[in-house]
């Protein structure tokens, strides 16, 4: 065990890996034995003849080839370069925004429904905001945008506007239809609730 | 001696390096001669590297090559305030374990009748019967030990170096290298024989 420590800090002496203190102990054991001498001799030998490999360089011809090969690999797959990623994230990211304003440029509303105005007979209307007339009786259809504020939203609770003009049937008291109104009037959504179920608005 | 070259290596960015710096911003937002002149500065030690851990040209090519695409993948992700060569030098180490675990056939790389051939008294041939000898007894040493006294004994690097290289300790670095020292001379004796 001992003899091992000794050839491990030989090995690492002949090539000056010592710390200064290992170093001056070792110098002084060589000196007292003829076969650690031999060692550091034969291991400063091996280590000269490894270190020739150093010279042994690779040919020019096989350092153009590796060469042409990755700079021909890189062209071709552009894929990698690191730009194209952000060109990708930014133009998804466009994709998500446009998408959205969409979205929310058709969808209604539901804090925008502005008046709900039953249609059965004897039953008060509820009128929503001042600002905003409430409908008459829809009997007949209404022009769409009539009495309505312009660039504003409204809902507009109408059964028999929707029996008469949807050619929706629904049961007497049974259900209610909710007219939504937008800015674009080519645009007019109905919403069906049914109150068997003492579903509300 | 050692402490200096270390000392060196993990100073701050001379003005050399700072133009070496912009080299890599070039090749990193995808200027490819930028790359390619990065490839030149640093081809030669990948390759050497890369022959003297596989002991074999073909695929120490194989290697270099995947060692650069994959540099220039990653470039991004390398931090400019450190030294890019051990950067390079771990990834060439590490391609080479991929592709040394892959290969099917470690022994053929050995040629015993070359080897043994009895001296010539031709100087090159001599020479080239060395080459062989020292060629066969790095690869005959465990992959980490190889790695090692590759990268401390032949390529020069210091031990702090070779330790951030391979991702150990220098006192661990230490040990591999005077096995491996050890090893080498006990093969140089026995096909001396």
């Amino acid at each position: 065990m001992k003899r091992d420590c000794r050839e491990q800090d030989i090995a690492l002496y002949v090539e000056g890996d010592l710390a200064p203190a290992n170093r001056r102990e070792i110098e002084v054991h060589l000196r007292s034995c003829s076969e650690c001498r031999e060692l550091a001799a034969s291991l400063e030998e091996s280590q000269a003849m490894l270190k020739t490999l150093r010279n042994d360089t690779v040919s020019p011809v096989a350092l153009s080839s590796v060469r042409t090969n990755v700079l021909e690999e890189i062209n071709a797959s552009a894929g990698w370069r690191p730009w194209r990623r952000w060109v990708y994230a930014v133009a998804g990211a466009a994709f998500v925004v446009v998408m959205v304003f969409v979205v929310l440029d058709r969808a209604p509303y539901p804090s925008l429904v502005q008046e709900i105005v039953p249609k059965a007979p004897g039953v008060p209307a509820v009128q929503g905001p001042p600002e905003f007339k409430p409908l008459k009786q829809i009997g007949a259809p209404q022009p769409l945008h009539a009495g309505v504020a312009p660039k504003k939203k409204r809902a507009v609770i109408d059964r028999a506007y929707s029996e008469e003009n949807t050619g929706i049937a629904s049961p007497p008291e049974a259900s209610l239809v909710v007219k939504l109104l937008t800015d674009d009037p080519n645009v007019v959504i109905y919403w069906l609730v049914d109150k068997k179920d003492g579903g509300t608005l | 001696m050692e402490m200096r070259a270390t000392a060196l290596w993990m100073s701050p960015i001379d003005p050399e390096s700072e133009e070496f710096v912009i080299l890599l911003e070039r090749a990193i937002a995808g200027d490819v001669s930028a790359f390619e002149r990065i490839i030149m500065r640093y081809e030669r030690r990948v390759l050497s590297l890369a022959w003297r851990l596989l002991g074999r040209l073909e695929d120490a090519q194989d290697a270099s090559q995947d060692v650069f695409l994959r540099a220039f993948r990653y470039l991004h992700r390398f931090d400019s305030r450190r030294p890019f060569e051990p950067w390079l030098m771990k990834m060439t180490v590490n391609v080479c374990h991929d592709i040394g675990k892959k290969r099917r056939h470690p022994e053929t790389l050995l040629d015993p009748d070359t080897l043994r051939a009895p001296r010539n008294p031709d100087d090159e041939l001599r020479s080239a019967e060395q080459k062989n000898m020292l060629y066969g007894a790095l690869q005959e040493l465990p992959e980490k030990e190889r790695a090692a006294i590759v990268l401390r004994d032949i390529e020069g690097f210091a031990t702090a170096e070779v330790a951030e290289i391979l991702g150990s300790s220098e006192a661990t670095v230490r040990s591999q290298v005077c096995t491996a020292r050890l090893k080498i001379r006990k093969a140089i004796e026995r096909r001396r024989l």
